[in-house]
């Protein structure tokens, strides 16, 4: 019967299908404005677990994105590590990382703006360690040694194996929002982000929610920096760290829809090109790009709350069709 | 490393001086945070509005920075003011995320409107009196860097009377208090929050015109102010002025020494670790909302 | 009837001759890299940042090639591929590695035989990789990090000097002036601000100083973006060197000399190693009477070239502004470098480019130094970064006497001399 879902699951299917072919016509150029679409995809879908179903406004998510990416890398350039162990390997300090800073705090009651300050010095701290750390590099980062096109060292010649590890990556991720949302979790991570006080007072426990919330998306993120690190085979504190990686990871999903499964992917797919365009049309007027993200933050966070997705999909349902 | 008395007197000195700007700025976003329970995120980008103003001032008609603000302290107010008008009174009910988001958009779109604008050109001025100072048994205290301390003093007593003293100031400080008590007690909440909105960007609009002399306009320069101000706020909110105006003291302070003890970058390091330790063990009586 | 057909006939094959004739015309027009036996138009690639931070700066390395790559053209362009005309595809790299890989992707699919930039290091790893996988030529400009050319690559060419040329140059000068001005210099302190761009410098110098038989008592490394330099400056003035040798960038070099000055710090000289902010244009004009009897080591043009004056007049009149010496004349060096390299290969072919490349010995550019030759890792073997020093008002090149325009002023005076 077609009904609404159908209409949907079709759709998914019909573009996934799309983007997994389309690097078959695609030359390196293009490949490449995909490929960013996917990471930040991915780091959009693992900021909306936390910033978006648990209502908890991370700024300083780069600092997963940047213990993935230092993580893999030292262990891969001074242990010969393959970045796929490192891969995991950085997940599990970021995600012990994001424990850390979850535990601390959610047990002492920083919520909203606190959270948010806290995070914000939790990125900024993890970049000043990384510029004065020695072992790490310091501010001269890490350069990868190129390697020959190794499945094993994660470095490909071609850009097209990266597309599809991207694109993995973003489906992946895509799906834990899903199988969130459908489930038990996800009902109480939206209950805390309405109203805390009452989920507690349901009897949900709330920082344990948080706790895996953060946990998970510090995962998820963390693994986005390692992708990263073997793609341009360059790191350093600026480039992975900073709050100003940090906003442009929570763009995506507050455009696009936070708390919701679609709206970070298509907040990456908006922002993305919108970017690239910019760069390449508007090159002459330094920011002009970002100063229309702050005026589009500004317009959703005011008139559409939750995001161009949920209201596009609203738009799209035509009334008179089987209620979903 | 030589290290010896008036090194770290000097960078007492240092500190305390560079505090105050701290503190002032530190005190509008209490201000704001206190009675609306907003972090501004944009608080940065007004400064910077403030320090362009004030050095478009002084290249076109020569103004001195301190007179220029006769001009950025009104100009941000208003500014502030139509902020909260505009943007901030739509979300004034909504969650802390959706607020947050807001101030962060905004600050977005100011910085980088003044990039498009003013070019990413670091620009400095050169007052006669740039290096004049007072010294005082061989600790020297820069001129410039004093003037800025003694207004934002004064204006931290000023505000502090008004606050205290003031009709005003008391409806401000119900509303803080107890938004819908004040509400019913007839004070216009709505016209509160303008004030208080225009009163915190004043702030920086006095802070940004007091730091020029020695400081430089850029863009971004927003940032440099906005963290330990951050940190002031929450080192004590808006209980009580002085205590908030201490804490700036305090903040300027722990980064110059830090600069001493310290090898050079880490000292930012210094100042976020005394907001992580705040903010974690800091009791927060005033602010369970 | 039989009229008919002959006409429909003649119809049809009027219609398709026209329209190969269209097709052919189109195909003609488009910039083929494979029809590089002759082609009527060569694309060459900058990638700088023009947007970001490091905007204005990025503008005018690319107005620097821009100006090269119009008057190559004026002049006939490229002589031995009967006066093909370059054409400059500019991008931008916000200054990001990422996005100066996907500039470089770009420019290369749309056909550039050889790109100019950029001068950001992070940036530079990325795009010259890029380059090398496709075997297009980079000529960077700055860039100062050691393995942007120690990786092996082939393709990757850089002009400045090298972070260790630089420190030995440095060290050099230090003793030649103390020695030429009869002054005792012995020790110094390095401050730096604290990315990749300070500390690599500093590192070197530290060393260089050192083997030079002076004292580093202390290399002090601090964030660019700080409010205040107060306190390093505090340590400066306990430590009492002989020379402070900063390595800023611009908004820092104008709080450090402020904060030199107000805490009335005196050296014997203040002398920038390859100092980006204290060379920069703003310097001066900023700081007015205190920036005066500077000094800084800096990647200038060499104002005594026999271009230089002609290149100036024509950047003004082209861009309705004097050049930035640093970024404009070493862009505009690089462009014409390229034509010249081009010119040599008698091909549009990036490989034989390459080899032009590699076997330059170029003298019609505008650096402080000999000709272009770059040794086999592609560093440009005979420039040198010169010293220029802030003297009434203006950044005059003091040392090497061959480059410069007046002779330098050491010791410095006093603050108080100064300010009077």
């Amino acid at each position: 019967m077609i009904n609404l879902f159908s209409i949907r699951l079709g759709l998914l299917l019909a573009s996934a299908g799309l983007l997994l072919l389309l690097p078959l016509f695609l030359r390196p150029y293009l490949m490449d404005v995909m490929i960013m679409i996917f990471l930040y995809a991915l780091l959009a879908n693992a900021w909306d677990i936390i910033g978006g179903y648990a209502g908890q406004l991370s700024l300083g998510h780069a600092a997963f994105f940047g213990i993935g990416a230092y993580t893999s890398t030292w262990l891969f350039v001074n242990w010969g590590i393959s970045p796929w162990l490192g891969m995991l390997a950085g997940a599990a300090l970021a995600g012990m990382a994001a424990l850390l800073l979850g535990f601390l705090c959610f047990r002492y009651g920083l919520k909203g703006p606190y959270f948010a300050l806290a995070t914000l010095a939790f990125g900024e701290v993890m970049r000043l360690i990384a510029m004065n750390w020695d072992v790490v590099g310091g501010s001269l980062g890490i350069l990868i040694p190129l390697q020959k096109n190794s499945l094993l060292y994660f470095t490909f010649a071609h850009k097209i194996y990266y597309y599809y590890i991207a694109f993995l990556l973003m489906a992946l991720s895509t799906l834990v929002l899903f199988l969130i949302d459908r489930s038990k979790m996800g009902l109480y991570l939206m209950a805390i982000r309405e109203d805390e006080d009452a989920a507690e007072a349901a009897g949900v426990d709330t920082s344990r929610y948080k706790l895996a919330a953060i946990v998970v998306s510090a995962l998820l993120t963390a693994t986005g920096g390692t992708f990263y690190a073997q793609y341009l085979m360059y790191i350093s504190p600026e480039e992975v760290f900073g709050v100003q990686h940090s906003i442009e990871i929570i763009l995506r999903p507050i455009i696009g829809g936070s708390g919701t499964v679609f709206g970070p992917v298509l907040g990456a797919f908006v922002l993305g090109p919108l970017s690239e365009w910019a760069r390449l049309y508007l090159g002459g007027y330094s920011g002009v790009h970002l100063m229309v993200y702050g005026i589009m933050v500004m317009l959703v966070v005011l008139f559409l709350p939750t995001g161009i997705g949920p209201r596009l999909r609203d738009l799209l349902a035509k009334p008179g069709r089987l209620h979903g | 490393m030589v290290l010896n008395a008036s090194l770290i007197l000097q960078a007492l000195v240092n500190g305390v001086l560079m505090g105050s700007i701290y503190a002032l700025v530190g005190i509008g976003l209490a201000l704001i945070f206190g009675v609306m329970n907003i972090v501004n995120f944009a608080h940065g980008s007004l400064m910077m509005a403030a320090m362009y103003l004030s050095y478009w001032l002084f290249v076109s008609w020569k103004v001195d920075p301190y007179l220029s603000m006769l001009a950025t302290i009104p100009f941000l107010f208003f500014f502030g003011l139509l902020i909260q008008r505009w943007l901030i009174e739509r979300v004034i009910d909504a969650k802390h995320s959706i607020q947050i988001l807001l101030t962060v958009g905004l600050s977005l779109f100011l910085d980088n409107l003044a990039l498009a604008l003013f070019t990413p050109d670091f620009r400095a001025i050169s007052v006669s009196y740039q290096t004049a100072s007072l010294v005082l048994g061989g600790i020297i205290i820069s001129y410039p860097q004093l003037i800025a301390f003694l207004l934002a003093l004064g204006l931290t007593f000023a505000l502090y009377f008004f606050i205290k003293k003031t009709m005003t100031g008391k409806a401000i400080r119900a509303t803080s208090v107890e938004k819908e008590g004040a509400i019913l007690v007839g004070i216009n909440s709505q016209r509160i929050h303008y004030l208080t909105f225009g009163i915190g960007s004043a702030c920086v609009g006095a802070a940004g015109a007091a730091v020029l002399p020695f400081f430089y306009c850029s863009p971004n320069v927003g940032y440099a102010f906005v963290i330990p101000a951050f940190v002031v706020v929450v080192l004590d909110g808006m209980g009580n002025f002085w205590a908030t105006f201490v804490g700036g003291l305090i903040v300027g302070v722990a980064e110059s020494m830090g600069a001493i003890f310290v090898p050079g970058s880490l000292k930012q390091m210094v100042m976020f670790i005394i907001f992580v330790l705040v903010l974690f063990f800091k009791p927060r009586g005033l602010f369970s909302k | 009837m039989i009229k008919q057909s002959a006409e429909k006939g003649g119809i049809g094959r009027r219609a398709f001759l026209k329209a190969a004739g269209a097709v052919g015309l189109v195909l003609g027009g488009m910039p083929l890299r494979l029809s590089a036996a002759e082609p009527k138009e060569i694309l060459i690639g900058d990638i700088h940042p023009t947007s970001g931070g490091n905007a204005e700066y990025g503008k005018a390395c690319q107005d620097g090639t821009r100006l090269a790559v119009e008057q190559v053209n004026a002049a006939g362009g490229i002589k031995s591929l009967k006066g093909a005309k370059l054409k400059l595809l500019a991008a931008d790299s916000e200054g990001k590695p990422e996005v100066g890989m996907r500039a470089a992707e770009k420019l290369i699919q749309d056909g550039v035989v050889a790109i100019v930039g950029p001068f950001q290091s992070n940036v530079a790893f990325a795009t010259t990789q890029i380059g090398e996988k496709y075997q297009i030529p980079t000529v960077i400009d700055f860039g100062i990090a050691d393995n942007i050319l120690t990786r092996g690559f082939k393709y990757s060419f850089r002009l400045m000097a090298s972070t260790d040329m630089a420190a030995e140059q440095w060290a050099a000068f230090s003793r030649e002036i103390a020695r030429a001005k009869n002054v005792e210099v012995k020790t110094v302190v390095i401050i730096h601000e604290n990315t990749l761009y300070g500390t690599s410098f500093a590192k070197k110098a530290k060393d260089a100083v050192e083997k030079a038989g002076m004292e580093v008592l202390s290399v002090i490394p601090y964030p660019f973006n700080t409010a205040d330099l107060s306190s390093e400056v505090s340590k400066i003035k306990a430590l009492k060197p002989d020379i402070i040798a900063p390595i800023s960038y611009t908004p820092d070099a104008i709080l450090l000399t402020k904060a030199l000055a107000t805490l009335k710090v005196y050296a014997k000289g203040y002398i920038g190693i390859s100092s980006a902010g204290h060379g920069s244009l703003a310097y001066p004009t900023s700081l007015g009477k205190l920036a005066e009897f500077n000094m800084t080591q800096t990647a200038f043009g060499n104002p005594n070239a026999p271009k230089y004056a002609p290149f100036f007049a024509a950047f003004k009149k082209r861009f309705n502004a004097p050049p930035n010496s640093s970024p404009s004349s070493y862009n505009y060096s690089a462009g014409l470098l390229v034509a010249d390299a081009i010119n040599r290969a008698g091909s549009a072919d990036p490989k034989a480019i390459r080899e032009a490349l590699a076997k330059s010995n170029f003298k019609d550019h505008l650096l402080c130094g000999e000709a272009i030759a770059f040794d086999e890792l592609g560093q440009n073997k005979n420039v040198v970064s010169p010293f220029i020093q802030v003297l009434k008002g203006e950044q005059i090149v003091v040392w090497p006497k061959k480059f410069a325009q007046k002779d330098p002023v050491f010791p410095m005076p006093t603050w108080d001399e100064i300010l009077k």
